[in-house]
């Protein structure tokens, strides 16, 4: 029998996951996700590697103008970012409200005067949404609200709740914050891995020891306090299984933290491994049998 | 890595999105019985019963002619085909006394000559036989329409009029990364997070979003369930399609708005619906504002190609005189996350149902439901002024609680109350009449739009003239918080305040009368099924 095995490493990819559509998804954020790669090869800022993502997943997904795609893209990527501050309480309520207005207001000039976005297009150095062509104030603050020329000012008043309110309501949905960790709200796009080995290995003959090793670069663009999850997507091309369907993916994730590298290159490499007797700390692996699928692939190639 | 608060939160945002929703999550019961009520009014009058006299404030020329009206729709709605499916003929319980089955095609027929009553579950539940156990129109109405000869017209128009609230495939939502991260490690990481001991971090998202929009009945329970499940891992491949795809009852509700305030943008049509970004004029309340934040966080955004209420509720060449809906690609839908999107207006549902019925010269009931759901939700307050906060679940199931009172169900003022009503009833006919008298080639043709629009104007009118005496209804900012950490309590704000009923009556009358209203127009149209 001959089995094929593929495995996979990658910081973040979006996962086949459901038919039809979810297909479509998945095929739009591999557009994407070269945009990000190719605008990261250009040496461009973190923050247009993400623009540049969203502008090719949205253009992707069906909106036709690039150019609004890109203000959108801009538009999104501000919303999530001021989403996570202010979940991370590090934004106050009325803030947070004026600058997702702000956002608001500038998609709509941009989805109304088709000048104003293709000059986005062209330039927007400071990230205020504003292009440059007609920003006179070309070093606003992240985030900032700004007037149409592009300089911060007093933004228009919001309605917000009083913090007493607000307060409580946030008390209602506590664990918001639990789940949403300040020490990644302004992390970059961490690195996407390079695969360096992989391969089955049984160190002593003990089947528990048995293991399939995957050896990547370590990310490291990451904030202290930040940790970073490795995905491992394995695809299987064996058709002889009918009980294993060959578009069957399986997706497993480390945490840094569980790398089983400890030598000499430790700052510059991970290494992972899905043990064949591991059943009780990864109950997942146990599920899918992966384990065991993997070594017996391995062992009939 | 930088997303992973955003990965943590899409996660449990999808557990509680994607959790079965109770069905009728929404005020059901508020729509179906308004519905019922109005068609037993109807009765009332198309056989003459005397209690039901000439309000002081209706001329005796127009009430002759309502009169009449009345009696030529009665019939014609009677021969309205149901357009209910078949189900099965056994039933988990005994029918009015008798046995444990029901005849074949006994609600498949026309509605007069429906065999019993229909269960809000008849559409759902496709275990039983759907009939209503128990079903009496209630108070005089009971002798009106008698147990032997009774008529049930009224309890199938009454489930289509609720039905828009189970139309899940109104709205589908998907997580869509806002950056160079997906969604990959999902199934991964909510079985660790399980493992983890941290599945009481699912209690309050799940929570949060079933207290909005659904019925919250049981979320926390829900919520344990996903901890305690042995098995969460098969639960959660089962959910795995929902990460693409996320819909149910809990997101029908964003068709079901229109915005009354005058700073509302109406980019698309003379008035917009929901827009969360902008809810209340500008002034979403706490809950609001979290459920902005969480799903900016996650980038959950309309899915155009599988939201049937795109194509629905965006209305173009409507004959009515309103102004088209200025139509958006799939591209416009999908541009930002769904709370910055506006939706379509609820007076835009209404006006899809009508132009189906107009279409189907079956003239099946079914169609009927949309302009009879929107009726009834341009009598909620929330629902006027474009909000999913500032009380609005409390304040909806409060009067579904109250709807018994304020119907004055079994009291002595029944029948003044029903005067009451056909009062709003002479005004929201002779609404229409006028209009069909503007618009000459439209003889039969009834407003839908103009007709959702002007009740909701009223009730946002009266809800702000209300504010100005009483601050805190019904637009409060604190009862959707507290709904959904203390239901009862947010509840019993709005239903067990001393004027509670005096309060919402107005709205209720406005409601069944327009329904009445509508109802005789909708009969007018030609060509009918004969008898």
């Amino acid at each position: 029998m001959k089995a094929r095995l593929l495995a996979v490493p990658l910081a973040a990819s979006l996962v086949v996951l459901a038919p039809g559509l979810a297909r479509a998804q998945s095929t739009c954020d591999d557009v994407a996700q070269k945009a990000a790669d190719q605008a990261k090869a250009n040496g461009l800022s973190p923050l247009q590697v993400d623009r540049a993502y969203g502008a090719a997943l949205l253009q992707c997904k069906g909106v036709k103008d690039p150019s609004l795609a890109a203000v959108a893209a801009a538009v999104n990527l501000d919303y999530a970012r001021l989403a996570r501050l202010f979940l991370a309480n590090r934004l106050t309520t009325v803030a947070y409200l004026q600058r997702v207005q702000d956002r608001s207001a500038k998609l709509r000039i941009a989805r109304r005067d088709p000048a104003y976005r293709a000059a986005f297009v062209t330039g927007d150095t400071d990230g205020d949404l504003v292009p440059d062509d007609r920003d006179k104030c070309d070093d606003t603050p992240e985030l900032a609200p700004t007037g149409r020329d592009g300089c911060p000012g007093t933004p228009p008043p919001v309605r917000a709740p009083n913090d007493d309110v607000m307060a409580r309501a946030r008390r209602a949905f506590k664990n918001v914050a639990l789940v949403s960790n300040p020490a990644c709200a302004e992390a970059p796009v961490p690195d996407r891995p390079m695969p360096l080995h992989q391969g089955f290995l049984r160190p002593d003959g003990n089947i528990a020891h048995h293991f399939f090793g995957m050896a990547v670069s370590r990310v490291r663009n990451l904030p202290a306090g930040c940790p970073a999850f490795y995905q491992f997507n394995f695809r299987f091309s064996d058709r002889a299984d009918a009980t294993w369907p060959v578009s069957k993916l399986i997706q497993v994730t480390f945490a840094d933290k569980e790398t089983a590298d400890s030598g000499p290159t430790v700052d510059a490499r991970r290494i992972f491994k899905v043990f064949q007797a591991d059943t009780s700390q990864r109950p997942d692996l146990a599920l899918e049998r992966l384990a065991a699928r993997l070594i017996q692939r391995c062992l009939q190639a | 890595m930088r997303l992973i608060a955003r990965q943590l939160l899409s996660i449990l945002l999808i557990a509680l999105v994607i959790w079965p929703a109770g069905l009728h999550a929404h005020n059901y019961g508020y729509h179906d019985s308004m519905t019922d009520l109005s068609f037993q009014i109807m009765l009332a009058l198309a056989k003459g019963d005397p209690r039901f006299t000439r309000p002081a404030s209706v001329s005796p020329s127009d009430w002759a002619a309502f009169i009449s009206a009345v009696k030529a729709a009665v019939p014609r709605l009677q021969r309205m085909p149901s357009g209910l499916p078949v189900r099965t003929l056994v039933c988990v319980q005994a029918v009015d006394g008798g046995s444990n089955t029901v005849s074949p095609g006994w609600s498949t027929t026309s509605l007069g000559k429906v065999q019993h009553a229909v269960s809000s579950s008849y559409l759902s539940n496709s275990s039983d036989c759907g009939v209503g156990y128990g079903y009496a129109p209630g108070g005089v109405y009971d002798a009106i329409n008698p147990a032997a000869s009774r008529d049930f017209s009224g309890t199938v128009l009454g489930l289509w009029a609720g039905r828009p609230d189970d139309e899940v495939d109104d709205t589908h939502l998907e997580i869509r990364p806002s950056n160079a991260l997906g969604l990959g490690f999902l199934k991964d990481k909510i079985n660790d997070f399980i493992n983890m001991g941290l599945a009481a971090l699912l209690i309050p998202f799940v929570c949060l979003v079933e207290c909005i929009f659904g019925g919250c009945d049981g979320c926390d329970t829900d919520a344990k369930n996903l901890g305690d499940d042995a098995n969460v891992l098969d639960d959660i491949e089962e959910l795995i399609p929902g990460i693409g795809d996320i819909s149910g009852t809990d997101w029908t509700g964003v068709w079901h708005h229109i915005n009354l305030f005058p700073v509302a943008t109406n980019e698309f049509d003379n008035h917009q619906g929901l827009l969360t970004e902008a809810a209340f004029g500008g002034a979403p309340d706490p809950v609001e504002i979290l459920l902005m934040a969480i799903s900016d966080a996650t980038g959950l955004s309309v899915n155009p190609d599988d939201s049937q209420g795109v194509s629905r509720y965006q209305i173009t060449n409507g004959g009515d005189g309103h102004p088209d809906t200025l139509k958006r690609d799939d591209g416009d839908w999908l541009l930002t996350t769904w709370v910055h999107v506006p939706f379509e207006p609820v007076d835009n549902l209404g006006m899809f149902g009508w132009t189906e019925f107009k279409k189907d010269t079956t003239r099946t009931a079914k169609f009927l439901g949309w302009p009879l759901h929107a009726i009834g939700d341009a009598t909620v307050p929330m629902h006027v002024a474009a909000t999913s906060g500032w009380g609005h679940r409390p304040y909806e199931d409060a009067y579904d609680n109250l709807w018994p009172k304020l119907r004055h169900l079994g009291e002595p003022t029944e029948i003044r109350f029903a005067q009451q009503s056909l009062e709003a009833a002479v005004r929201w006919r002779k609404f229409v009449l006028d209009w069909r008298a503007a618009h000459p080639q439209s003889s039969t043709d009834t407003p839908v739009r103009d007709l959702v629009t002007a009740i909701a104007k009223r009730t946002f009118d009266r809800a702000m003239a209300n504010l100005a005496t009483t601050p805190d209804w019904p637009f409060n900012p604190l009862m959707s918080t507290s709904y959904v950490v203390a239901k009862d309590a947010a509840i019993s704000f709005y239903q067990n305040r001393p004027n509670a009923v005096a309060l919402g009556t107005p709205p209720a009358l406005d409601g069944i009368g327009a329904t009445i209203a509508f109802l005789i127009c909708a009969s007018e149209i030609e060509p009918w099924p004969g008898p």
